[in-house]
């Protein structure tokens, strides 16, 4: 059975249609991919799934229930975690205590929480982070957090908004080492612009272009898909001519 | 685990940066219970001896003004300091619980205590209704409402006559004793005492609060609502419950302070400038401590009481003046107020002996 199951989703914000009609099944266990241009609807559908944009239409059921609409609190309490794209770490808070904050959903003692905390941080291998403050990380670390914040929460499905982008070729090589370790108990859906990051991990990758759902299969597949290379030359395209 | 103010001494060095005084962070941590005691001992001395060493009945309704602004302030951080909603119309509350006591003593006759517990329980009731729409809104948008609100209470005791319009309402003189929550004694002893231990249960509770699941969330929300909904916490709950916390805190302080002088009208109960006074004492003080709203209320009256003896009755506008300037200050230099500022200055010791 799907763990998480997306039928006929559509947003439209006014007149702009964000995503139009994606259907997707995600099997338990598996790691599966998102790209797509810049404005394909990638990150609108993550906020749909989880909660933060209500859908036009379509529904999303998650672990044999419907969670279509519900708050993203909810969402997270029944098993579905994510990250942001742009990233949200608490600031002021340290490293420790921004992954308690996700860990006290399933914790509610503070001791337990940060019990919790110390053995995802190990696990992320953030230990030696623990007590620096949010506003002292680089955009790696942070990333890093963001993640080890949403693990703390138990999540059975993983939603990761471009936990690569802007990191440098090392820090992406650990990144990938990890998410590799992390899918051993978790499913994870990730949005990417990078092929290459996905090709390696990937069990399946879905292709998103203007709202819509282009494509889905083997990462091998995909990197070889006509209509995929020309979506993605095309913006190459426009950049080159700006 | 050392709290994080400790480590800017011992611990240096684990996380590369040099470990500062964290406000937010060190108030959410664990342990440090040798850290944590010396503002109790110094808290609980100075307060404690007071009234013993100043008796005059000057130095003890200052004391008692002092408290029950203290009590304000601490109810007020709960929500505007840790989980970031600023409210500027929290006269409500506290021309609320100062009207239960007053309807309480001079129209419907019943123990103060009893008018008081039900002003709490109206605010707190209140503040859940209100909370149900305008905890949709953010950031400036939610502080002005609050302020509309809190005139339109004000309007509308002006004009209710049952509740004596705008000269108020008297609370009529009672023999002296706890019961009757009156004691008519030249020195206020027994109202300071009592406002103090009401301070100290409010900062026990704030203290349990910050250090259980309820702190690491309101703090979450404050630093980042749509990051903190995500990691599962039901933002609106707990919005509503500080809300409902500081809502109770300041009509306590309401119904107090009109049991001690046994007279309310609306202007000096609804007004705004009684939000303004609860606000000017946390953001002195540093909204991201436990300890700030204390401090702030002891600056600001000792503030006032300077600026009143030395300009006289016209001092009045002046002390406005001040608090300004020093909100600004505040706002624009250490935005933890005068407990960050403390905080730097002990670093900067640090500092030094470390050379």
């Amino acid at each position: 059975m799907s763990i998480l199951s997306v039928r006929n989703l559509s947003k439209s914000f006014g007149g702009l249609t964000a995503n139009r009609n994606i259907s997707l099944d995600i099997e338990d266990g598996e790691l599966v991919g998102v790209i797509g241009p810049n404005g394909s609807g990638k990150t609108t559908l993550f906020n749909q799934i989880s909660g933060f944009t209500k859908p036009t239409s379509g529904t999303v059921t998650f672990a044999g229930k419907n969670i279509t609409g519900l708050r993203p609190d909810r969402v997270c309490a029944a098993g579905l975690s994510r990250t942001f794209q742009i990233v949200r770490v608490f600031l002021q808070l340290t490293v420790l205590q921004n992954v308690m904050v996700g860990a006290l959903l399933r914790h509610h003692r503070r001791a337990d929480a940060e019990r919790v905390a110390w053995s995802v941080l190990e696990r992320v291998d953030l230990a030696d982070k623990a007590r620096a403050r949010g506003d002292e990380l680089t955009l790696a670390t942070r990333k890093r957090v963001e993640l080890a914040r949403a693990l703390a929460t138990g999540p059975r499905l993983l939603l990761l908004d471009e936990v690569m982008s802007g990191l440098t070729q090392a820090e992406a090589q650990r990144a990938i080492a990890l998410l590799r370790e992390l899918r051993e108990d978790v499913t994870i859906i990730m949005i990417e612009h990078v092929m290459e990051i996905l090709m390696p991990i990937s069990d399946r990758v879905v292709v998103l272009v203007e709202g819509e759902k282009l494509v889905e299969g083997p990462p091998a597949e995909i990197s070889t898909d006509r209509r995929v290379i020309i979506a993605y030359l095309g913006e190459k395209f426009l950049a080159n001519g700006q | 685990m050392t709290s994080q103010i400790s480590t800017s001494g011992a611990g240096r060095g684990d996380t590369g940066p040099a470990p500062t005084a964290r406000l937010a962070s060190a108030q959410l941590d664990t342990g440090g219970t040798r850290r944590e005691l010396l503002p109790w001992v110094i808290f609980l001395a100075s307060f404690g001896m007071f009234p013993v060493l100043f008796t005059s009945t000057y130095a003890h309704n200052l004391g008692v003004l002092v408290c029950l602004t203290a009590i304000m302030a601490l109810g007020w951080n709960l929500l505007g300091g840790f989980a970031g909603q600023i409210s500027l119309g929290h006269a409500l509350f506290f021309g609320i619980g100062a009207y239960a006591a007053a309807v309480g003593g001079d129209i419907l006759e019943v123990n103060p205590w009893l008018s008081i517990i039900a002003g709490m329980v109206l605010a707190v009731i209140l503040s859940s209704l209100i909370g149900i729409p305008i905890f949709r809104l953010r950031g400036h948008y939610f502080a002005i409402t609050t302020i509309a609100i809190a005139e339109i209470a004000l309007i509308v005791f002006l004009n209710w006559s049952w509740v004596g319009g705008a000269t108020g309402l008297s609370i009529p003189l009672q023999p002296d004793s706890l019961v009757n929550l009156q004691w008519s004694g030249r020195q206020r002893w027994e109202y300071y005492y009592l406002t103090l231990g009401i301070v100290i249960a409010i900062l026990i509770a704030t203290r349990f609060i910050l250090r259980s699941r309820i702190g690491y969330y309101l703090i979450a929300i404050r630093e980042d609502q749509a990051a903190a909904a995500a990691l599962g916490v039901p933002v609106t709950r707990y919005k509503q419950f500080a809300f409902g916390f500081s809502a109770a805190a300041v009509a306590l302080a309401g119904g107090l302070f009109a049991q001690y002088v046994l007279f309310v009208d609306p202007r000096s109960t609804f007004g705004l400038i009684i939000s303004v006074n609860i606000i000017i004492a946390a953001v002195i003080g540093g909204v991201r401590s436990m300890w700030g709203p204390i401090i702030g209320a002891v600056v600001f009256y000792t503030l006032t009481e300077f600026t009143r003896l030395q300009f006289g009755g016209t001092g009045n506008a002046l002390n406005l003046v001040f608090y300004g300037l020093l909100v600004m200050a505040i706002a624009a230099f250490e935005p933890n107020g005068l407990v960050g500022l403390g905080a730097r200055f002990r670093r900067l010791m640090l500092h030094w002996r470390s050379r």
